[in-house]
């Protein structure tokens, strides 16, 4: 491979070692592979482009994170795509009646940290995910994988610290519902524990 | 306090703090109120138990996705055959003006009409056209929204002026591009009101602003409309 100039190389130093990251982020929101690595490259190369903009000593983390989620949004808007609505109240309330229940429930039954972990498929873990809106699954991507604060993440987002708690209150709520659906389809938790899909109606 | 079934308002606002409370980002105060309520209620102190477990199974699942390895040295080799002209602030500055000016700024200032206030909307799309764009903002500083100690000192001249679009939404200007470098450095432009036209870059949140016009303070002391002047810096005048 032909050397590159200083700058590039200085760029592959510092940027480069966070490309799985950057995958990672990409994969939840583009939901394919292919398309994810597209997505990471397409960001890079912008960041590269403008490099000159960063400021050294700064989260560069963060600022390809919000290059990479911006690249994506334009795609997306260019493709006129629209996510699926989530009922965000009603996923909440019956959430929180599942924990009720759950604390009321059959002392004796397997806790809800062994549910998911050992009868939820990665597919199903990474579908509920795929359910959330795109800016709920991109705080929560953040905050639960990349255990970025909350300040770091609305930095990189460019929102108040309190859209960041509300999208990730949400946002784990309605995971976490989803994945004690999962397990109750397969008959593992209680009828009566049900959590319904979000298929209904958006309020 | 309360037994499960029959929360108490107390509980009610734990219920809504208790996923902080796990990630440690509550403010201190909050932090110390929320534990005494758990060192005391028994059904609050479960549910922060189940949610722990929750949030263990969580993060466990949500492990990141690795790459293929072939994606790194595919980056690296597109960054290699990346043109050198990037490299010349002057030749840099004819590529942005050119190629962003036609290819990105059609879809950009459509996004960013999406973005404005409904009097910003206009849709422009041919290259002809994008200069005539114009949406009017509010100049702020650009470290609105910002952590406060990147805002302490945005009456001093630390801080080059940006856009804001609505509220929590800011864009900053390119200053080294911009042909309008007193709007953009110019403490006491903030406040004013704009109308501007130029090239919205959306993955830098950024404008390089090729014409504007000051609209002045919204209103004055008096509640007056401050009536508007125009600042003769639009590029080529």
């Amino acid at each position: 491979m032909a050397s590159g100039s200083a700058r590039q190389r200085e760029f592959a130093e510092v940027a480069l070692p966070h490309t799985d990251a950057l995958f990672n982020l990409a994969l939840h929101l583009t939901r394919d592979r292919r398309d994810a690595e597209d997505l990471v490259q397409e960001a890079l190369l912008k960041a590269f482009r403008f490099f000159d903009s960063y400021e050294p000593g700064t989260q560069i983390r963060a600022w390809l994170f919000r290059i990479l989620r911006n690249t994506f949004i334009n795609r997306y808007r260019a493709a006129k795509v629209r996510p699926q609505e989530v009922n965000f109240a009603h996923l909440e309330s019956t959430y929180d009646r599942v924990i009720d229940e759950t604390l009321l429930g059959d002392r004796g039954a397997m806790s809800p940290e062994r549910l998911i972990l050992d009868h939820v498929l990665d597919e199903e873990v990474d579908d509920a995910l795929g359910r959330i809106p795109e800016e709920y699954r991109t705080v929560v991507i953040m905050a639960l994988v990349e255990d970025m604060t909350y300040r770091e993440i609305a930095d990189t987002l460019s929102i108040p610290v309190g859209t960041v708690m509300s999208r990730l209150h949400r946002g784990r709520k309605a995971l976490q519902a989803s994945l004690l659906d999962y397990a109750r389809r397969r008959g593992i938790v209680h009828r009566e524990s049900s959590v319904p899909n979000d298929e209904e109606p958006a309020s | 306090m309360s037994t499960p079934g029959q929360p108490s308002a107390d509980c009610s606002a734990v219920s809504l703090q208790i996923f902080h409370y796990q990630a440690d980002e509550l403010p201190p105060a909050e932090r110390r109120a929320v534990r005494t309520h758990l060192d005391m209620c028994p059904a609050c102190s479960r549910r922060l138990a189940v949610e722990d477990e929750l949030l263990c199974a969580l993060r466990t699942r949500l492990r990141r996705r690795d790459p293929a390895p072939e994606l790194r040295p595919r980056v690296l080799a597109a960054l290699w055959e990346s043109s050198p002209v990037r490299r010349s602030r002057g030749l840099w500055r004819a590529w942005l003006g050119a190629a962003a000016l036609c290819a990105t700024l059609g879809v950009a200032i459509s996004g960013m009409a999406g973005a404005l206030p409904e009097e910003g909307r206009v849709g422009r799309t041919a290259c002809q056209q994008v200069r005539e764009v114009a949406v009017v903002v509010d100049l702020i500083c650009d470290r609105a929204g910002k952590p406060m100690r990147q805002q302490r000192s945005c009456r001093e001249q630390l801080h080059v002026n940006g856009l804001r679009l609505s509220e929590g939404q800011y864009w900053s200007l390119l200053v080294d591009a911009s042909n309008a470098r007193e709007v953009a450095l110019d403490p006491e432009m903030r406040g004013h009101r704009l109308r501007v036209g130029g090239e919205l870059l959306r993955e830098f949140n950024s404008l390089r602003l090729t014409q504007f016009e000051d609209l002045g303070l919204e209103e004055d002391a008096d509640g007056l409309a401050v009536e508007a002047r125009r600042i003769d810096a639009v590029h080529g005048r």
